[in-house]
């Protein structure tokens, strides 16, 4: 019994660990204009520091048992490129306590990554321990922009119900969902990289929702 | 000395009306409209992502990606676009209501003030409120036909498809298909415009509770 027991809990703990289940583009960028519209009209993001970013994360952050497994996400990665914003890179997160204070709760957050380093630590599916970024909260709508929040490599905007969190950087792994990539690009093997720089175009049929993103962040 | 004085009293004639008003009926109900008007824009938050799903099976309708699966979806979530819409209809209703309710309590509340100065500041105040409201009212009402509009569009190219759908079928749909797309990238700037308006006017609304 004892034993069924530690099986349960094992199994329980390694269930926890997995990353959420990846949705596809075609749910992310509709997901990713609700969050960052919101942002955007209810001046919780500087759009100052927005016309400054080189690249930009909107994610969805779900904290669950903090102490067993950490947090999952699922979200977009845009790069500014010589035409404009990049097509979207499918993105998941999981591990570590990214933006939660309190477990149990639904995140959405903004990453503004203020340099092309920054971009592409992101592009690679890097992992983020706790003291490896500068990340801050960053300025709100509104507010004074300086050198300082320019030069560091993410302001970091999070809102929880309505709650405006401070930043809970803690370790956490970037994957890229290349099977999303895949689908949403109709190219087997795009690679982020080629998102990213604007070698892969989104495509005819794709447009029209991406197009409202493209507009909110103007 | 003087000066001191008459900030005082000033801060006292301010402050007193204000606090006194804490319990009132209009500030309950600006309370209640304001939480109406965050359920609104949560409804019609889903609405565009629906409609986002839509012209996404739109797209990939045309484009041949999947095209049974892109159809399939698109009769669902015209399906719930439709549902939510019926939503959206019964909670702008609420909220007219309560500006209804919350206006004719202010006024009642203002005809009670003995201080002539104080009841013309806060008329004023009515006034402005009742206009702001009267231009969101009138923004609603010209999305609401717009999304009318559109909604019977894509019901037409619903019906059109039910009676017959094949590669040629979607060919011969083109233009309508196009005029869909269209139509609803125009509605998603008009509702964002939309969504804007209904989150200044909560902050006014919610100005008068002290949130």
């Amino acid at each position: 019994m004892n034993h069924l027991r530690k099986i349960t809990l094992a199994t329980l703990m390694v269930g926890f660990a997995l990353p959420v289940s990846a949705e596809s583009l075609d749910k992310l960028v509709p997901q990713a204009t609700e969050i960052f519209g919101r942002f955007k009209r209810e001046e919780i993001l500087n759009m100052d520091l927005v016309k400054d970013a080189k690249g930009i994360v909107i994610i969805n952050v779900t904290g669950f048992a903090i102490g067993i497994g950490g947090s999952g996400g699922d979200g977009v990665l845009l790069a500014r490129t010589e035409d404009g914003w990049s097509g979207p890179v499918a993105i998941t997160t999981d591990g570590g306590t990214m933006g939660i204070d309190v477990g149990g709760t639904d995140n959405d957050i903004v990453i503004l990554l203020m340099n092309n380093g920054a971009v592409s630590r992101w592009a690679s599916g890097d992992h983020f321990g706790s003291s490896s970024a500068q990340a801050v909260m960053g300025p709100k709508g509104g507010a004074a922009v300086d050198a300082t929040m320019k030069n560091r490599d993410f302001n970091v905007y999070i809102w929880n119900k309505g709650a405006k969190l401070g930043v809970n950087w803690g370790g956490f792994d970037v994957n890229i969902n290349d099977e999303a990539n895949a689908n949403y690009y109709d190219k087997p093997l795009v690679s982020a990289k080629d998102i990213l720089n604007g070698v892969a175009k989104v495509p005819a049929a794709k447009q029209d929702p991406i197009a409202r993103l493209y507009d909110l962040l103007k | 000395m003087k000066n001191l004085a008459l900030t005082f009293t000033l801060a006292l004639a301010v402050l007193a009306p204000w606090s006194q008003a804490q319990d009132s009926d209009s500030l309950n109900l600006a309370g209640d409209q304001a939480d109406s008007m965050n359920k609104l824009d949560d409804l019609t938050g889903r609405a565009q992502k629906r409609l986002e799903y839509i012209l996404t099976n739109l797209g990939d309708l045309q484009a041949g990606n999947g095209a049974k699966k892109a159809y399939d979806e698109f009769k669902d979530n015209l399906e719930d676009l439709k549902d939510i819409r019926s939503d959206i209809k019964d909670r702008a209703e609420k909220v007219r209501e309560l500006q209804g309710a919350r206006i004719a309590a202010w006024t009642k509340e203002v005809s009670g003030m003995s201080d002539k100065d104080m009841r013309k500041l806060t008329n004023d105040q009515l006034d402005k409120a009742k206009a702001d409201f009267d231009a969101l009212d009138k923004q609603m009402r010209e999305v609401g036909g717009d999304a009318n509009d559109l909604t019977a569009l894509l019901d037409d190219l619903k019906k059109y498809f039910d009676s017959s759908y094949s590669a040629d079928s979607v060919k011969t749909a083109g233009p309508m298909i196009d005029k869909a797309r269209t139509s609803g990238r125009e509605m998603q700037k008009s509702v964002d415009a939309l969504r804007d308006s209904i989150y200044k006017n909560k902050k006014e609304v919610k100005g008068t509770v002290n949130q």
